[in-house]
């Protein structure tokens, strides 16, 4: 019971202690309008605060059937009574001088309701007592009992209960029944959906706060288990179940989302309203609140069609927000911005470490490339969707780190090597490689960036697989050591070209000898083999033809010698 | 000698001491209008008072008829609230309601015919309020495709007999045309 229905009650007790049956219908006309104001004025005079709030034929004595709030706080039928049928009072000032509708609560046959008077309000009326039904409504149901109680709204039932039909019956007389638990003069908006969803002990529970100007224009009030709220443009929306909780434990219109500025919109996997600080969405994920910088980043990448739906709240940490949403997340900091990496570069971005991997955050949105493709822009790195040459479906890559850095400072998709073809590989020893369109890049500590093209970085990448092959990575640019030939030289060999052969790999033991014997210079002239075994046996010898000679190294005696 | 009041399909042969009312709240095409055919032991009357009100959207009135021995308010409810204030125990009211044909098929709506009161049937809680001392009745039922609710209140106990033969005898010589 409310604050007011206490003090109103309490009055109304001592009122009757003192007013005789005569009194009380010599003031009938005068608090017959003061029904049609707010409880508390009447509460505080010592005329009739009993009747003014509780009308004609309030006692039980009178034979009228009592209002359910009066039972059990909500404005709706109570358990064991269904909605038998309704009748209407024309020009109620509870209704702003609409027709006010009471709709008669019968109950169920075999519920276990017995005939009383009410207590506890001003609201004596009787309880289960009057074998009555007004007929509109669940007329599927011809086993009824008394009427347990009435529930009143401004609201056409036919409109909010899909049982009932609009046969319309009136009774004027009625006008003026009221309780100390149902709405004063002419409500709001929003205090009439309250009611005509039970009031206080409805779905939406007691009041919370007062309704109030909301900051998106229209009003606002807030209760136990929901938010009511008129836009603008008149339109009464809700905020219930994890909705509302998300939005009150994120500080409801006092924290950073404000106030609700739109419907709830709905799509196959989630709801969501906006508001004036930001997007609450609800999915299977939760309710969550996308605000501050990271929602223009989240409605730039398409919102829930996108990103998907946020799985968690926003974080910060030393100055950069983040948060993470089913098929993307949103990354901010002041000197970033803020933007979301969604779909297969968030894909590849995670595996990558997001941002503690080498790519750091992102400073772009998705955006298209030339020539086809979309790349995401980051602090330390590109990622790109795009579909190279003679592929036939789009592939996703990164670059970035140091290799991102040499390629960046070389002209990046426009020099020399292009577009990456794949994201780089990690060697043994911390080494990198990389493949790219017209060429590759490598990197190591002690080298640095060494950037290949042409036929010996196809035959270098041919030996490579899985970050692993005989050579090492690249050391050095390409050479030319002598005409018509050129070389890279990797970690533990080489890959020449010039021969007539087509670029051969030499590594090893035999590289080593080769070099010592002057390499491309000396009279072994130009390898024109691949290192290669003599025999299958383990420990097989192990030989390289030049255009001038052979070297074989044998791993028993780890000699090389040459025949 | 009963004096026929007719309309809306519904005819009721009123006693000599028996007046009523035929009666459609806001009919469409005129929202606010309460069109109602009276008699009283002559011709019956047409009257077309102002209602307060026009309709809520979707909102339908069908015929309401209240016979009574005494003389109706002219503001009654449908259910005769304002008229049962006044009875004393040698008085009767009937109201006969009618429903949307949408009704019509349903369980509640289910029982066929005009129906015929018996004095056991009436009961002092069987009222749309309790007034000390009156008898209610109430049936829902399907007369000629039009669905209806017969609600009576007796005045008093003592005179139930002869009041609910007098009923029978108004419910005898109603009949309703066909939808």
């Amino acid at each position: 019971m409310s604050v007011a229905e206490i003090v109103v009650n309490t009055l109304a007790r001592g009122w009757r202690r003192t007013a005789d049956r005569r009194s009380f219908l010599a003031s009938a006309a005068v608090v017959g309008s003061a029904l049609a104001t707010h409880p508390w004025r009447y509460a505080s005079r010592p005329v009739s605060a009993y009747d003014s709030v509780c009308g004609d034929g309030a006692a039980c004595a009178d034979g009228w059937s009592v209002f359910c709030c009066s039972i059990d706080g909500a404005n709706q039928c109570p358990p064991g009574s269904f909605v038998g049928g309704w009748w209407k009072a024309d020009q109620s000032g509870f209704c702003c001088g609409s027709a006010r509708y009471y709709v008669d609560c019968n109950a169920t046959c075999g519920s276990d309701w017995k005939c009383h008077c009410g207590s506890g309000s001003c609201d004596q009326r009787r309880v289960a007592c009057n074998q009555f039904r007004y007929g509109q409504c669940h007329q599927e149901i011809d086993c009824y009992g008394p009427v347990v109680c009435r529930v009143v709204t401004c609201t056409p039932p036919w409109q909010f209960d899909p049982s009932c039909t609009a046969t319309s019956l009136t009774d004027n007389r009625t006008a003026t029944h009221s309780a100390a638990c149902l709405p004063g003069d002419c409500p709001s908006q929003i205090t009439r959906y309250w009611y005509d969803h039970g009031g206080p002990g409805g779905s939406f529970g007691p009041q919370r706060a007062a309704e109030r100007a909301s900051k998106a224009g229209g009003t606002v009030a807030a209760y136990r288990d929901g938010l009511i709220y008129v836009l603008r443009n008149g339109q009464l929306h809700t905020l219930t179940g994890a909705t509302w909780d998300r939005y009150l434990a994120a500080g409801a219109g006092a924290g950073p989302l404000g106030d609700p500025s739109s419907t709830t919109y709905r799509d196959g996997v989630a709801s969501w309203v906006h508001t004036t600080g930001g997007l609450l969405v609800t999915s299977a994920a939760g309710a969550h609140a996308v605000i501050g910088d990271l929602l223009g980043a989240y409605t730039r990448a398409g919102g829930t069609a996108g990103i998907g739906v946020p799985v968690e709240e926003r974080h910060v940490v030393r100055g950069v927000t983040s948060q993470r949403c089913s098929h993307g997340i949103l990354y901010g900091s002041a000197a970033t911005g803020a933007h979301a990496v969604a779909g297969p570069e968030y894909r590849l971005y995670a595996s990558r470490g997001l941002a503690g991997g080498k790519l750091g955050l992102p400073v772009s949105d998705r955006a298209a490339i030339p020539g086809g493709g979309v790349q995401v822009k980051f602090q330390r790195g590109r990622i790109y969707t795009r579909t190279p040459g003679g592929a036939s479906a789009p592939s996703t890559v990164s670059v970035e780190g140091v290799l991102f850095d040499a390629w960046a400072r070389n002209g990046g998709s426009g020099g020399r090597i292009g577009f990456p073809l794949a994201t780089e590989s990690a060697w043994r020893g911390g080494s990198l490689s990389q493949p790219f369109e017209h060429g590759g890049m490598s990197w190591s500590a002690t080298h640095g960036p060494k950037f290949v093209t042409g036929p010996l970085w196809a035959r270098w990448q041919g030996l490579t697989a899985n970050g692993r092959n005989s050579v090492g990575v690249p050391i050095g640019d390409v050479e030319h050591r002598t005409a018509g030939s050129t070389r890279i030289s990797c970690e533990r060999g080489a890959v020449i070209d010039g021969g007539g052969a087509g670029p051969v790999v030499v590594h090893g033991a035999i590289w080593d000898a080769y070099q010592r014997a002057g390499a491309e210079r000396s009279d072994l002239g130009l390898p024109v083999s691949d290192v290669y075994v003599l025999s299958r046996a383990a420990g097989a010898r192990q030989r390289c033809d030049f255009q001038h000679g052979r070297l074989t190294w044998d791993p028993a005696t780890g000699a090389v010698t040459r025949g | 000698m009963r004096t026929p009041l007719s309309a809306h399909g519904i005819s009721i042969g009123l006693p000599a001491d028996f007046e009523g009312r035929i009666s459609l709240r806001g009919r469409p095409g005129r929202p606010g209008t309460v069109r109602s055919v009276t008699g009283r032991g002559a011709a019956a009357a047409v009257t077309e008072p102002v209602a307060p009100e026009p309709l809520a959207p979707g909102e339908r009135h069908y015929p309401v008829s209240h016979v009574a021995n005494f003389p109706l308010p002219p503001d009654r409810g449908d259910f005769g609230c304002g008229a049962v204030d006044r009875m004393t125990g040698s008085h009767c009211l009937i109201a006969l309601v009618e429903y949307g044909p949408e009704c019509v098929g349903t369980a509640l709506f289910a029982p066929a015919g005009m129906p015929t009161p018996a004095v056991s049937a009436f009961g002092p809680d069987t009222l749309q309020h309790r007034i000390s001392g009156q008898l209610g009745y109430q049936r829902f039922f399907t007369v000629s495709g039009r669905p209806f609710c017969l609600y009576v209140v007796l005045g008093g106990a003592r005179n139930a007999a002869a009041l609910v033969g007098r009923v029978r005898s108004v419910l005898a010589a109603t009949t309703v045309a066909a939808a």
